[in-house]
């Protein structure tokens, strides 16, 4: 069976430099991949370049084995590929409601709709409900968004790509921002993510990692330095003196 | 107060206003309707100004195609007026659609300043093309038939009065509704952040394309009314000026809210009317004061700063 998501030799350069080099990328149903790295390493540029946000300068991506490399993000998102952001970019002008709204009509393709019909305010009803559940702010539906919590906004960028239902999420820092106090209700979100969702995640912070990944990709220069389990990247000592900053002594 | 009391609330606003205008100013009914027409091409402009959050001074353009076009159709096809009307929507329309193709690839100040190419070599065309537009001398001699084959255009400007406010009044019905739609819910997300829209699956160039064809439309309709009540069609209509004074009624009345069209549009005519009888040089040295005045105390112009008194008085927090 061919993987949700994968790049092959996937390469972006910027002039003489060279940000991605091929990388080689594997994602299937259920999978949950953490991309580490120092910072430069290239992580941001890997899921912008999967999403469609920047042309690659070679390679190729594959969707459920089909070639995207040179299809738009909104094809993309049509074929199950959703992302977020590493700082929230929520619609300002709007409630949390209206913004998981907005994610609905467009995974309906209602977007040049002039009028609602009872059918698509029904689909679009029951997305937005299912998501504020699954992101537990119900009591928030009304509430704009600029009013909320930065963890809250943080949610609802998780409910944004959840309406979506998409096959494979790409998540960039997730918790960034969040206070280490709070980050729990971010990962408590994603660790309810459907079980057959192929999850690719950005994380500085090695406890979230560990946590919640199953297999960790340590990019370097923009390339994979190493891959394995989290307990295989624990006990690598080149990763662990890389980027870990415990070299041996 | 329901949705449904709050819908009737505001569709009754703008027959209520008219009579009311209609009583104050029983004798410039001609004037009231230049107000009414000017408030539909605000209204278009607010679509894209407002709900697409694209500045344009191009306006003119869809305005001067719809004024043109319906005073060709009446002069040289058939002078009943709604069919004519329905032409200056077309020409509008046609115009916003063929333009956005290239606009809506720009972004910021090169879109700003597209929106002026555009304008000035429609103006140019029809300046050139006087066998046809008349040039500089435009369109005139444009006798109307009467209005659904009963009502007859009068030299007062009652009917065209009349006429542009049942217009004027359709239309904000309409777009009401369409900003509630699924398309106009869209546009909102669009002008926060229309990248963001792309990543979950929206066509950003099509909205686009089709909000401002839309608001072209309407811009054209606006532009066939004023060709068929003041009866002569000048270069005026498509002028860079004319699409500088519009924005600034927006601006006034205060973008994305369709509200702040209406009253700024008839805020600007009425300040245009009596300051330019005080000192018919220097008027629009009242209106540069006024808009200082309400940019600087007023951001979201004047009907924000209504809506912002009421919610105070009412103990609300601004929206």
């Amino acid at each position: 069976m061919s993987a949700l998501l994968e790049t092959r030799s996937l390469s972006k350069s910027f002039g003489g430099l060279n940000v991605t080099n091929n990388v080689d990328l594997a994602i299937s149903s259920g999978d949950r991949v953490a991309l580490i790295g120092p910072n430069g390493a290239g992580k941001t540029t890997l899921v912008n370049l999967m999403s469609g946000a920047l042309p690659v300068s070679s390679g190729e991506v594959l969707i459920g084995g089909d070639t995207v490399t040179h299809m738009s993000q909104q094809d993309r998102a049509h074929r199950g590929l959703i992302r977020t952001f590493q700082i929230t970019r929520l619609f300002e002008s709007m409630t949390v409601a209206d913004i998981l709204c907005v994610a609905a009509v467009q995974k309906h393709k209602a977007g040049l709709k002039l009028r609602w019909g009872r059918a698509r305010t029904d689909l679009v009803e029951r997305d937005v409900e299912r998501v504020l559940r699954d992101i537990k702010m119900q009591d928030r539906r009304d509430s704009p968004v600029t009013l909320l919590a930065y963890g809250e906004q943080r949610l609802v960028e998780l409910g944004v790509a959840l309406v979506m239902q998409p096959r494979v999420l790409l998540l960039d820092e997730p918790a960034a921002g969040v206070p280490q106090s709070e980050s729990h209700i971010i990962m408590d979100a994603i660790e309810r993510l459907p079980s057959d969702l192929g999850v690719v995640f950005i994380e500085h912070d090695m406890d979230l990692v560990f946590r919640f990944a199953e297999r960790i990709v340590v990019l370097v220069n923009g390339g994979v330095f190493a891959t394995g389990t989290p307990d295989e990247i624990a006990a690598n000592d080149d990763v662990r003196a890389i980027y870990l900053g415990e070299a041996d002594e | 107060m329901t949705n449904l009391h709050r819908s009737i609330g505001a569709a009754a606003v703008i027959p209520l206003a008219a009579v009311a205008l209609a009583l104050i100013f029983p004798n410039q009914q001609a004037f009231l309707a230049q107000i009414a027409i000017t408030a539909l091409v605000v209204l278009s402009l607010d679509l894209v100004v407002g709900f697409a959050g694209l500045a344009t001074l191009g306006h003119a353009a869809m305005y001067g195609a719809g004024a043109y076009g319906a005073a060709l159709y009446a002069l040289h096809v058939w002078a009943e007026p709604l069919t004519g009307l329905i032409v200056g929507g077309l020409a509008g329309a046609t115009i916003a659609f063929l333009s956005a193709l290239m606009l809506m690839r720009a972004h910021g100040l090169t879109f700003l300043m597209m929106t002026v190419a555009i304008t000035q070599i429609l103006y140019e065309i029809v300046n050139k093309s006087r066998a046809v537009t008349g040039g500089d001398d435009g369109l005139y001699g444009i006798v109307m038939q009467p209005l659904l084959g009963v009502f007859e255009f009068d030299f007062y400007g009652r009917l065209a009065f009349w006429y542009a406010a049942v217009v004027l009044w359709l239309v904000f019905l309409l777009l009401r509704h369409i900003v509630a739609s699924p398309f106009g819910l869209t546009a909102r997300a669009v002008r926060d952040d229309g990248d963001r829209v792309a990543t979950l699956g929206g066509n950003i160039f099509g909205h686009r394309v089709a909000l401002y064809t839309l608001s072209g439309a309407i811009a054209g309709l606006a532009g066939a009314l004023s060709a068929q009540t003041v009866q002569v069609v000048g270069l005026h209509s498509l002028s860079v000026t004319f699409s500088a004074d519009i924005l600034v009624m927006l601006v006034m009345g205060g973008a994305g809210r369709l509200w702040g069209g209406l009253l700024g549009a008839l805020v600007f005519m009425m300040i245009h009317h009596y300051a330019a009888e005080i000192d018919p040089v220097r008027w629009m040295l009242f209106v540069g004061a006024i808009l200082v005045v309400i940019v600087l105390f007023l951001p979201k112009g004047l009907f924000g700063g209504l809506e912002a008194l009421v919610n105070r008085l009412r103990g609300r927090a601004p929206a």
